[in-house]
């Protein structure tokens, strides 16, 4: 369980985040939805420790403001915005995710761990579009955008985590990917049990993914619960400043949210 | 992995024997190593072999090794290639120490050990300065802004002293500069083949762990690497082995930018095999560079400095030239 009381966190230039209190209890994809500059991608960093806070962050029983650095990526993963095409073959980026398990000193990875570092590439399709000899030579910097993002997703599932904090996973990546990024950590949540928090800015892919969401605006949270209750126009309207029409998906019915131009 | 570490540490360290044993045998006149186990023990030629030309290949071996480990370790610490010892005021800092202890009266030979330890000193306060920053302001850029400002102070003060030196003094600190691999006894050459040693075996040990802070800084603290240990441990490594080259030997540029270069393309960005590869191949660069500054202007010498310089410069304008397959850094 993440147990979130009193998180407040500041840059030089002001209060980030206020009071911020939430629980995830059961494996399921949180998404932090909110206009820019409400503190979506500083409320992960807090809770990753990228930020100095305050309050407490617990991970069944852990305070995860005061834990060592390993002992945090242990139980917690990152995904980021976006991967930097750095020369390192994919299977050694993907390995990386076992780094917290690692001597300091150990050099090399144990045949365990690359056992699970190709499974975890299997998870998240990478074998799908390369065959494991073509993907054991290739390097991170020639893969495409969404195949860095899947490679970045099968590192942090290498760590075995029990929180999988996502920033913005799909952000820069066409619509076949954003929803093939989903797709996975949907399919890896009811695989492991994660617990996933996951920053969005999409509020349709939220609300299609999401079983949950915590709505942010100027560093508050202004609504949480269930996405179906937190999809309101009005709260929407206040948050978003401006109109929105919301709208039955035809298929299962899952709220749409268009803006009214 | 295993295969390829094991050619390329293998041939690379043949090469590098095949070198030492070269730059051992040539000088005014060439000794081979087949005459070697004859030599008397009281014979000029054995005391040449083991008093000036052994110690000074030792030297050269450490030193380009020490300062190309580094470059490869720091250019992997601030992913950024232009990134070598000298860049962070190291040698700066140096020269700003041994043109005060000249101009104060604390040395009158470039050789004593005095200049030595004055640039120790001065390369090591501009490190501790660097630290004590990056204490207070965490961020690798912030860190190589701070690096380059201080080498630009330390360049600019040293100018000054110069020009406040007498005659005699600034030829001895000009001529310092331009590095000098000699002035080293057997002893000294042993150290520091033992100092260099256990750099390397430390580079090594830190090898997987600069991997994943080339991934990047927030990257490598998700993956539990505690940052701000490991890089001021970086730094103080680097800082160490390159303020003892400086020390040892006077500026000798290059071989900690050109040399992780080479060994990057040659063998991929896997500092667990760049750090031992760049150590072998800047001792290879260095005995070669050594060996023709003893050699070119025969009965003549150069300064190995300036022959680092031109070979290195000349190659990295090559490098430059030809088209690249992966990014560096």
């Amino acid at each position: 369980m993440l147990d979130v009381r009193n998180l407040s966190a500041s840059y030089p230039g002001g209060f980030a985040l206020r009071d911020i209190s939430f629980q995830i209890c059961n494996p399921q994809m949180t998404g932090i939805i909110g206009p820019n500059g409400s503190g979506k991608s500083t409320l992960l960093k807090a809770l990753c420790a990228d930020l100095d806070s305050t309050g407490n962050i617990q991970l069944d029983g852990t305070d995860l403001r005061k834990a060592r650095p390993l002992e945090r990526a242990r139980k917690v993963a990152v995904v980021p915005q976006s991967i930097e095409k750095i020369p390192v073959s994919v299977l050694e980026f993907v390995l990386a995710g076992r780094t917290p398990f690692k001597k300091w000193h150990q050099l090399t990875y144990s045949e365990a761990d690359k056992v699970l570092a190709w499974e975890k590439l299997e998870e998240v399709g990478l074998l799908r579009n390369f065959d494991k000899k073509t993907l054991a030579s290739k390097n991170m910097d020639e893969l495409s955008g969404g195949e860095r993002q899947l490679a970045a997703i099968a590192q942090a599932l290498c760590q075995q985590p029990r929180l999988l904090l996502l920033d913005e996973p799909t952000a820069n990546l066409d619509l076949c990917h954003q929803v093939e990024i989903l797709r996975v950590l949907e399919q890896s949540l009811q695989k492991h049990g994660i617990l996933m928090l996951m920053v969005i800015h999409d509020i349709n892919l939220a609300s299609a993914f999401c079983s949950r969401l915590l709505c942010l605006s100027h560093g508050s949270i202004v609504a949480e619960g269930e996405t179906g209750k937190v999809i309101d126009k009005k709260l929407l309207e206040s948050v978003y400043k401006t109109g929105l029409c919301i709208l039955p998906h035809p298929r299962d019915g899952h709220p749409m949210v268009f803006p009214e131009i | 992995m295993k295969r390829k570490f094991a050619t390329w540490i293998g041939g690379s360290s043949f090469v590098m024997l095949l070198c030492l044993a070269f730059s051992v045998s040539l000088g005014e006149s060439p000794l081979w190593p087949w005459i070697w186990p004859d030599l008397d023990r009281e014979s000029l030629e054995y005391t040449i072999l083991t008093q000036l030309r052994l110690p000074r290949s030792l030297t050269a071996l450490c030193i380009g090794g020490m300062l190309s480990m580094s470059g490869s370790i720091l250019q992997g610490l601030f992913k950024n290639p232009l990134v070598e010892p000298y860049t962070l005021g190291v040698s700066g800092g140096a020269s700003l120490g041994v043109a005060l202890a000249f101009l104060c009266g604390f040395v009158q030979t470039k050789g004593s050990s005095g200049s030595s330890l004055f640039a120790f000193a001065g390369a090591m306060a501009v490190s501790a300065i660097l630290l004590f920053y990056h204490k207070r302001h965490p961020g690798t850029n912030n860190l190589l802004l701070a690096g380059i400002m201080l080498s630009i102070l330390c360049s600019a003060a040293t100018t000054l002293l110069l020009s406040l030196s007498t005659p005699e003094n600034m030829t001895q600190i000009l001529y310092w500069t331009m590095g000098s691999l000699e002035n080293n006894t057997p002893d000294q050459a042993f150290r520091l083949l033992f100092v260099a040693l256990s750099g390397l075996i430390l580079g090594i040990l830190f090898s997987q762990r600069v991997n994943i802070l080339n991934f990047g800084g927030g990257t490598a603290r998700h993956l539990g690497i505690n940052t701000t240990v490991l890089v001021p441990a970086l730094l103080l490594l680097t800082a160490l082995l390159t303020a003892l080259c400086v020390s040892q030997a006077g500026i000798i540029g290059f071989v900690g930018l050109v040399v992780p270069h080479v060994s990057r393309r040659l063998a991929g960005s896997d500092y667990r095999l760049l750090i031992p590869l760049s150590f072998i191949g800047g001792g290879i660069f260095l005995l070669f560079c050594d060996l023709i500054a003893k050699t070119i202007i025969h009965p003549g010498q150069l300064p190995v400095g300036v022959v680092c310089g031109i070979l290195g410069g000349s190659l990295f304008i090559y490098l430059l030239l030809k088209p690249q397959k992966t990014q560096d850094a």
